[in-house]
């Protein structure tokens, strides 16, 4: 066998070829309960249930945020629809001097406010409505802290939107433009809300993605964290180094960090 | 949070996506801001990423440096659990990183791994040690 070996290995000092005999029996070591026993009452052995386990209500509880995330900004998506339908029946009155045409259009104007108001009531997910001061705070790890915060806010005609009703059925030009100024504002105040959502969306997204592939590899783990042998970790380590160098994993780091801003650094060296 | 930073001639670092280079007399910067930030001592590269636990700080690296970091998470897994199986005694660091991660502070991550390089070293220099003696 040591004839089929590279010759890199062939001619290795002998604690590498003492990892690679080791590497070479630790599947049938583990399989037969042998060398790498677990210790009785292993804290390691425990750990790995009790984390599992808190991994999995961080991520429920990660789940809900995002689902709460998300209806938020679907909210925030349907008011900024309706502030346009507003603006637009704002357009239709600047077009005319009719006053009667006037009247109508502020009492089209006047049935899309409740209307906002209905929808940001609905913007309740899991008791949670980041549209009417429901603050959010999502914990992403074991120790609770530093969480993720979203700061709600009032997304109602009379709260931060600040839409008032026309006084005097747009009789005025002045009264219109007021009006129009008053929406404009609006829509930017939605669409500055709807960015931070959106950003708290991304990091969550991240955090939820790697709690879930943090759960994926300790539940095929198995008992793959009981302790060793430790004169064999070094001999372990050395063997992994050299058939890392010859795996897929360092072919698939080079191709990341072609894609990362890292290569300019290296391209410049 | 703000970061001050004391650069010599010529020593870059990198702040987002940009690199940055002080050029003639020693500066200090003070940075705010949350998009990621490398001084030049603590960058890896490819090269130098030759031992198990050096990979894992390049995955680490790579995901506090990258646009979308979901993409590193598989690769940092794999590596870890390989690091994990050959020497489980390496776990408290390899927590370390990991709820560091979770807590979105990857630069904190990136000196958890640090330490968790000194401590593979750590191992194998015992037994090099223990190798001679017994030689």
């Amino acid at each position: 066998m040591a004839d089929m070996a590279p010759k890199s290995l062939r001619s290795a000092p002998l604690h590498l070829k003492q990892a690679s005999d080791l590497m070479a029996q630790s599947g049938t070591s583990v399989a037969a309960n042998n060398r790498y026993n677990p210790l009785p009452n292993n804290p390691l052995d425990f750990s790995t249930s009790t984390e599992l386990s808190t991994l999995n209500s961080l991520l429920d509880g990660v789940s809900r945020g995002i689902t709460t995330i998300r209806a938020a900004s679907d909210s925030i998506a349907a008011i900024t629809k309706l502030v346009q339908l507003a603006l637009a029946l704002v357009s239709q009155a600047q077009k005319t001097t009719d006053t009667n045409v006037r009247a109508r259009l502020v009492d089209q104007f006047n049935a899309l406010l409740p209307q906002i108001d209905q929808v940001t009531a609905d913007a309740n997910f899991n008791g949670i409505n980041l549209l009417e001061g429901g603050d959010l705070r999502i914990i992403t790890n074991q120790h609770c802290c530093p969480a993720v915060s979203v700061t709600a806010f009032h997304a109602t005609v009379s709260g931060d939107l600040a839409i008032t009703k026309p006084k005097n059925t747009w009789a005025t030009n002045f009264e219109i433009q007021a009006t129009a100024d008053n929406l404009n504002l609006a829509l930017v105040y939605l669409r500055s809300q709807a960015q931070s959502l959106s950003d708290t969306l991304s990091t969550i997204q991240i955090r939820e993605h790697f709690i879930k592939t943090m759960i994926n590899t300790l539940r095929t783990g198995g008992d793959w964290r009981t302790p060793a042998d430790s004169n064999k970790e070094s001999a372990n380590l050395l063997a992994l180094q050299t058939r890392q160098q010859l795996s897929n994993i360092t072919r698939w780091l080079a191709t990341q960090a072609e894609q990362n801003v890292l290569r300019l650094l290296w391209q410049a060296d | 949070m703000t970061l001050k930073i004391e650069l010599k001639p010529g020593e870059r670092f990198i702040v987002g996506e940009c690199i940055v280079t002080n050029c003639r007399q020693r500066a200090w910067l003070l940075i705010e801001g949350s998009a990621p930030i490398l001084r030049e001592k603590d960058i890896m590269t490819l090269e130098q990423a030759d031992t198990p636990a050096k990979r894992v700080y390049l995955a680490v690296q790579l995901m506090y440096t990258a646009r979308d970091p979901r993409l590193q998470h598989e690769t940092y897994f794999v590596l870890m659990r390989d690091l994990i199986q050959a020497a489980p005694s390496a776990w408290p660091h390899i927590a370390a990183v990991n709820n560091h991660i979770l807590a979105g502070e990857l630069y904190k991550a990136l000196k958890s791994a640090k330490a968790l390089i000194a401590y593979e070293k750590e191992l194998i220099d015992r037994q090099t040690r223990s190798d001679c003696r017994s030689a």
